[in-house]
């Protein structure tokens, strides 16, 4: 047989564009263009297209601004750049500036509706006007489609928020962190009450029509349909309903999701504001019962966005603030890996005292994983690896990339690699035998290895992530259907944390 | 003197003043101080690192980097965007190189942090990319294209108003 030539080996040797990781990629190169190359290099590959949209999103100077573009106001308007034709972008630094400028909950609120009804194209033509024929004419129904507009409205509302939270410097000033995270969350609770209020009244009027044995038939026939759009075409039927009530559901734990995770990006708000912090940790450590991989992410976020702070910006009492905050936190495990890459990160804030307390974190958190691999029948040295891991875990690179795994109908596919490589293990025992190639940027294993195209962000996410699933048996199992939510349980978290919320804006006003 | 083991295991011997551009190897010699021990980079080869010395010699008396231009892509816009187009002479020969080499030069860099280093070979990689077409971008880095026509479509449609120009 005959081999190919030396030099074609060696090319196949040698990295290859696609190679970089995509931190360097992102911030480092696709930033650099002018955003007319960057369309263009939108047009190359799928792959290029889904790492440049990336870029758009989380580096570039200019953000894509989708449907509310038109609602913006003249001054903003003006310093976009809008085409007939579509992917109009707009700066990360003009919506900062209009954020800026929105000072209290209610301007806030008052400025996204405007832009949103003045700019909100009628998505599959469902807000526009109320259906005409008498079965679609339920209230509820109809609510609900309005509902689900306002939703993706407010979800790429976050997607902005996300990506100026994430900003590492601010062209305003810093304290917009801080307006962001409350005005947003102000809107966020308050779609989360009215989408629960939509359910309960969506499931009364289906109780009071549906005929006795009837609900069965009805689960079989809502998930026998599609959600292509059939709903719609009869939205006042029972079974129609439930879909409905299905997907406000949904919606539901999706604005709970982004709840959790906005402040856990806002490290420079959560470290002015000690009483919040507290509360919304310990909320944040509630919710790993209810919603465990999400808790696991918001709290590797939380603690991805403090240890990349410049150096001065955290003070000792605020450190001992949040070690204090994570002591003893269940599931103690997660508490433990917080505290220590804090501790490993912060090592010049801390004493003699909480430098043993972070050895002593260590082997303790060793000594729980070694348990739950015990349980979960994991090998003792996939164990150790994972404790190699943290331990190894040196104060990550500065340069990083708000990884948010958002993805709505406006955004690419996500990166993926040709092969395997990238998925996210599904189950404790798979993240464990994966966890050999879990490597930092600069390491050894970096080139070619498992997760080499991921950002320092997502290897804390995923190396929390798996430490959660080993802590909290429920995380590796996803919350598979809507009927599954806990919404009941879900609800007085939010409202305590609404109260919460709003003890934090008094005390700032 | 610091001595350099490359992956391979070829040795390099440097100035110290020179090879603190790296901040990896600067903190490391801080940390453990000067001795006759050489350095392993495992992650480097000897070409790339021979590449590397050469950069941190000519760049010697450079200021450092950091607190100037160090504002990060992404994090302003307007006037103040950072460009690819600032490139001197020497530093353009320099990144003359093929791919693959300039490849392991961004990864060689961003490993042993030199920062001037990992921002100049960047935008070498820019530059290749700036102002061309796709069909152009996709021959100078061999991609081949995997859009349906569905989707082509739907990029040709987006990116209509940047073709207009």
């Amino acid at each position: 047989m005959d081999r190919p030539p030396i030099s074609h080996l060696e090319h196949l040797e040698r990295p290859r564009f696609e190679c970089l990781p995509l931190e360097l990629r992102i911030y480092h190169i696709y930033a650099l263009l002018p955003v007319h190359s960057l369309a263009r290099c939108r047009a190359v590959s799928r792959r290029w297209r889904a790492v440049v949209d990336e870029a758009l999103e989380k580096a570039h100077p200019y953000q894509r601004v989708f449907a509310l573009r038109d609602g913006l106001n003249p001054g903003l308007a003006s310093t976009a750049v809008t085409t007939a034709t579509g992917f109009p972008l707009l700066s990360l630094d003009a919506w900062e500036t209009a954020f800026y400028g929105l000072g209290v909950p209610r301007q806030f609120a008052h400025w996204f509706r405007t832009i949103r009804l003045g700019g909100a194209p009628a998505r599959n033509g469902s807000v526009a006007s109320r259906p005409a024929n008498s079965r679609s004419s339920r209230p509820a129904a109809w609510r609900a489609r309005a509902l689900l507009e306002e939703t993706e409205a407010l979800c790429f509302l976050y997607r902005v928020c996300y990506g100026i939270a994430g900003r590492r410097r601010y062209a305003e000033h810093q304290d917009v962190q801080s307006g962001i995270c409350v005005n947003y969350l102000h809107l966020a609770l308050d779609m989360y009450d009215r989408l629960h209020e939509a359910v309960a009244s969506m499931q009364a009027e289906l109780d009071e029509e549906r005929p006795s044995g009837g609900e069965e038939e009805e689960k079989q026939a809502a998930h026998s349909k599609s959600h292509d759009g059939s709903a719609a075409d009869d939205a006042g039927s029972p079974a129609s309903v439930l879909e409905w009530i299905e997907v406000l559901q949904l919606q539901q734990q999706r604005i709970f999701t982004q709840i959790l995770q906005l402040p856990a990006m806002s490290s420079r708000f959560l470290l002015g504001h000690s009483a919040f912090c507290f509360n919304f940790l310990s909320r944040l450590f509630s919710a790993f019962s209810m919603v465990p991989t999400a808790a696991a992410r918001a709290l590797a976020r939380l603690v991805h966005g403090i240890i990349t702070l410049h150096d001065g910006v955290v003070t000792a009492r605020e450190l001992d603030t949040l070690l204090t905050c994570l002591a003893g936190k269940e599931p103690l495990a997660l508490s433990l890996l917080a505290r220590h890459q804090l501790l490993l990160r912060y090592a010049s804030l801390v004493g003699p005292d909480e430098t043993s307390a972070c050895r002593v974190d260590l082997d303790e958190l060793r000594r729980l994983l070694a348990s739950a691999s015990t349980d979960t029948g994991a090998p003792t040295s996939e164990q150790d690896k994972i404790s190699d891991a943290t331990t190894a875990e040196a104060p990550l690179g500065v340069v990083t990339v708000s990884a948010a795994q958002l993805q709505d109908k406006y955004s690419t596919p996500p990166v993926k690699d040709d092969g395997d490589d990238n998925k996210m293990p599904s189950s404790p025992t798979e993240s464990l035998s994966s966890l050999a190639s879990f490597s930092l940027p600069g390491s050894p294993q970096m080139a070619g290895a498992p997760l080499s195209q991921t950002t320092a962000e997502q290897r804390l996410i995923w190396l929390f992530e798996h430490v959660a699933a080993l802590a909290v048996p429920s995380a590796s199992a996803p919350v598979a259907t809507a009927q599954q939510w806990q919404a009941d349980a879900i609800l007085p978290f939010v409202n305590e944390f609404e109260m919460l919320l709003n003890r934090c804006t008094a005390h700032a006003s | 003197m610091v001595r350099l083991h490359s992956s391979e295991g070829s040795e390099f011997e440097v100035e110290r003043s020179v090879i603190e551009k790296s901040l990896l190897i600067k903190n490391m010699l801080d940390d453990v101080g000067e001795n006759d021990a050489a350095i392993p980079l495992p992650n480097v080869s000897g070409p790339i690192l021979a590449k590397v010395i050469e950069y941190c010699e000519h760049h010697r008396n450079d200021p450092d980097v950091d607190g100037q231009n160090t504002t990060k892509p992404g994090t302003s816009a307007g006037a103040s965007s950072p460009s690819s187009d600032d490139i001197d002479e020497w530093d353009m020969e320099f990144c003359r190189v093929d791919q693959g080499t300039l490849y392991e030069m961004i990864l060689a860099a961003n490993y042993l942090d030199i920062r001037s280093m990992l921002d100049l070979t960047c935008k070498t990689v820019a530059n290749m990319i700036k102002n061309k077409s796709p069909e152009e971008i996709r021959r100078t880095f061999n991609i081949t294209k995997d859009f349906t026509p569905e989707e082509e479509e739907l990029v040709r449609r987006e990116n209509a108003w940047c073709e207009d120009r």
